[in-house]
């Protein structure tokens, strides 16, 4: 299985390390509830067996000189019980510096991912091999080679650990990165150790239905909603000069390129209006995001993102410059250019999909973004068994624009069902 | 089920609140029913442990007060004026100041509990100086620059501590600083009683501190030789 024993950050990843700070670190998590009450033993021997064939859970993150790194480890993992904030920083007393934590409460299991090692497509495939592998166990149920799940037995791919951008980057031309700053939500701050966690559940052939109504794609519909919530909110609150509302959406580019990596391969695009135009009506909303989308969403511009951030990485200048002052450098670029020009974010993991043999056990899955930096309410969405699982997290008291997101879905005549961690 | 009057969306049978519009839940169907098993483990923040350490603190300092209390009582009922108990009440005081402030600090700071540690062994000595030999001032010229060495040493080695470097480059830090220590305390000593500078005892011990120190980097750097290239990737 070992051929190298480090990896070097993939292109994606190396803004992560640079700006955790003591209390905040970008992280994502995915979970599923199964029909029974969760086994710690079960899963933390399942977890044990899985990490012998995925690379990625071995991996411990280490300071080089120039750059940070990744190294394989023996460190054993232990499964954990939940906490009532998800998603808080990694890199605890438990784990010291894996990139990621396996928990459990009553029927769910989590798997909570530090940006850093993988994206939410790779995350899912750690937690669909780690549910395969438990129901191995538990219910000695034989699970066969499906989709992506990484069984226990298979083969080992040195793809699965390849930096994916560096394989698939043309360098034809560079993408000029020129955006303005978008609008941020305010509000009263929640203490740095907690998260809100507002689970919005909607039945998918409604969503969908209405979708349809207004030509558009689910992800186009509920980017749409996030942003009428958040120019609903900028109005109210009376900013003189009102800033443009941008929701930035991650891209899936194992969808453009045929990659297997498991690690980063997501770009980002933000669709989003200016207020300074006027007024705009839902459907204008909808057809502005539509277009953006269809607009930007093709292989040759992704790709000239994706080379521009590769030449940065690849400048001479900024590879020898050490790394602490790198990460100051990083740290200044990611407040300049980081969470300051979009107002949120929406990352749909879309329908999640699981052989019969697992999918007799599993009640739901979903798929949650850490609290951001900033902690500006943002969403991520899951759909298994029928069911929408929309995740809105913020480090925010206020509820206004999740109030204003779940409120206009109910005036579409879209039942809503809410679940929270603030009870 | 239950549904929100504000805003119109089902809430979990667990939420006593919608948790959009802080709206309370009433459904008077709901009353009888078990408690809900909550979709996120509820945490509370223990206060017993806080409170226990503030007893220990004031356990303490009553104990100390006793004694700051009785010595110059006893001392000066027996010959009639204050003559040894101000050694003790400035050692009371001088332990009070060690012990009592890293009990009840709320955060746990070492950095700070030192700092109060050297300023009150500063306070001692000075004092211990005065009431001693008041003609002769070891204090400033002896005390006070070991003790600003001994703080500075005790920070570079807990800030080592706190980056993760490997154990073996802390003690063999460790050995440096002990050996440079000793050349400094003999330095101060000859200088102070002899007026003139002459190391005796104090440079073979540095020779071999040094010695040791690098025998250890040499050891820990051994094991690191295979990872330079990793370590140094460009």
């Amino acid at each position: 299985m070992k051929q190298t024993n480090w990896y070097r950050l993939d292109n994606a990843a190396k803004i992560y390390p640079a700006v955790r700070t003591k209390k905040w670190s970008g992280n994502f998590r995915l979970s599923l509830n199964f029909k029974e009450k969760v086994d710690p033993a079960v899963l933390q021997q399942a977890l044990d067996d899985i990490r012998k064939r995925i690379v990625n859970l071995n991996l411990v993150l280490r300071k080089g000189f120039f750059w940070y790194f990744f190294e394989e480890t023996d460190r054993y993992v232990l499964v954990q019980h939940e906490r009532q904030s998800p998603c808080g920083r990694i890199g605890g007393e438990h784990n010291k510096d894996m990139p990621y934590r396996v928990t459990y409460y009553n029927n769910r299991i989590a798997i909570e991912i530090f940006h850093a090692l993988a994206d939410g497509t790779g995350g899912m495939i750690f937690l669909k091999s780690l549910a395969a592998r438990y129901i191995e166990l538990k219910y000695h149920e034989k699970i066969p080679k499906y989709q992506d799940i990484i069984l226990c037995e298979s083969e080992y791919s040195p793809e699965e650990m390849e930096d994916a951008f560096k394989r698939y980057a043309k360098f034809r031309t560079l993408k000029d990165r020129s955006e303005s700053k978008g609008y941020h939500f305010k509000g009263t701050v929640l203490p740095s150790e907690q998260t809100s966690v507002i689970t919005g559940i909607i039945p998918f052939d409604k969503l969908h239905e209405k979708s349809k109504e207004y030509k558009v794609t689910v992800t186009e519909f509920i980017v749409s909603l996030m942003i009428q919530s958040f120019m609903e909110c900028q109005s109210k609150s009376r900013i003189r000069k009102e800033k443009p509302v941008k929701v930035s959406v991650p891209i899936n580019l194992r969808k453009l390129y045929p990659s297997r990596t498991l690690r980063n391969f997501a770009l980002y695009i933000n669709p989003g209006i200016e207020p300074r135009y006027g007024e705009f009506t839902f459907e204008e909303i909808t057809e502005e995001v539509h277009h953006f989308m269809r607009m930007n969403n093709k292989e040759k511009y992704l790709n000239a993102i994706m080379c521009k951030n590769l030449s940065d990485e690849f400048n001479p200048l900024v590879r020898i410059i050490p790394l602490g002052l790198k990460n100051i450098a990083l740290f200044i670029a990611f407040k300049m250019y980081g969470e300051t020009l979009v107002s949120s974010t929406f990352s749909n993991l879309g329908k999640v999909d699981l052989p019969p043999e697992m999918s007799k056990y599993i009640d739901r899955v979903e798929f949650m973004l850490g609290k951001f930096m900033s902690g500006m309410p943002s969403a991520a969405a899951s759909s298994y068994n029928g069911n929408m699982y929309i995740n809105w997290t913020s480090g925010f008291c206020d509820k206004e624009i999740e109030k204003g997101f779940f409120t206009s879905l109910i005036k579409m005549g879209i039942p809503v069902k809410i679940e929270s961690n603030l009870v | 089920m239950s549904y929100c009057v504000n805003c119109g969306v089902e809430l979990d049978k667990s939420l006593k609140k919608c948790p959009l519009c802080s709206t309370a839940v009433i459904n008077p169907n709901d009353i009888d029913e078990d408690i809900p098993v909550t979709t996120y483990p509820v945490e509370e923040i223990s206060k017993v442990v806080r409170q226990m350490k503030k007893l220990v603190g004031i356990f303490i300092t009553v104990i100390f007060s006793v004694i700051l209390i009785l010595c110059p009582l006893c001392n000066y009922i027996i010959s009639d004026r204050i003559t040894w108990s101000k050694y003790v009440i400035l050692s009371v005081m001088f332990l009070w100041c060690c012990v009592v402030p890293p009990i009840i600090i709320e955060k746990k700071n070492f950095i700070k509990s030192v700092f109060i540690d050297f300023i009150s062994a500063c306070v001692y000595l000075s004092f211990m100086n005065y009431f001693t030999t008041p003609n002769v001032n070891w204090f400033m010229n002896i005390s006070l620059p070991i003790l600003l060495y001994l703080l500075g040493a005790v920070v570079l080695l807990y800030s080592l501590a706190r980056k993760k470097i490997k154990v073996l480059y802390i003690v063999s830090t460790g050995f440096v600083l002990s050996g440079i220590f000793c050349v400094m305390t003999e330095y101060f000593i000859s200088k102070f009683r002899f007026g003139s500078i002459n190391f005796v005892w104090s440079v073979p011990v540095l020779v071999s501190c040094v010695g040791i120190a690098l025998l250890l980097v040499i050891i820990s750097k051994l094991s690191k030789l295979s990872t330079i290239k990793k370590f140094m990737h460009i």
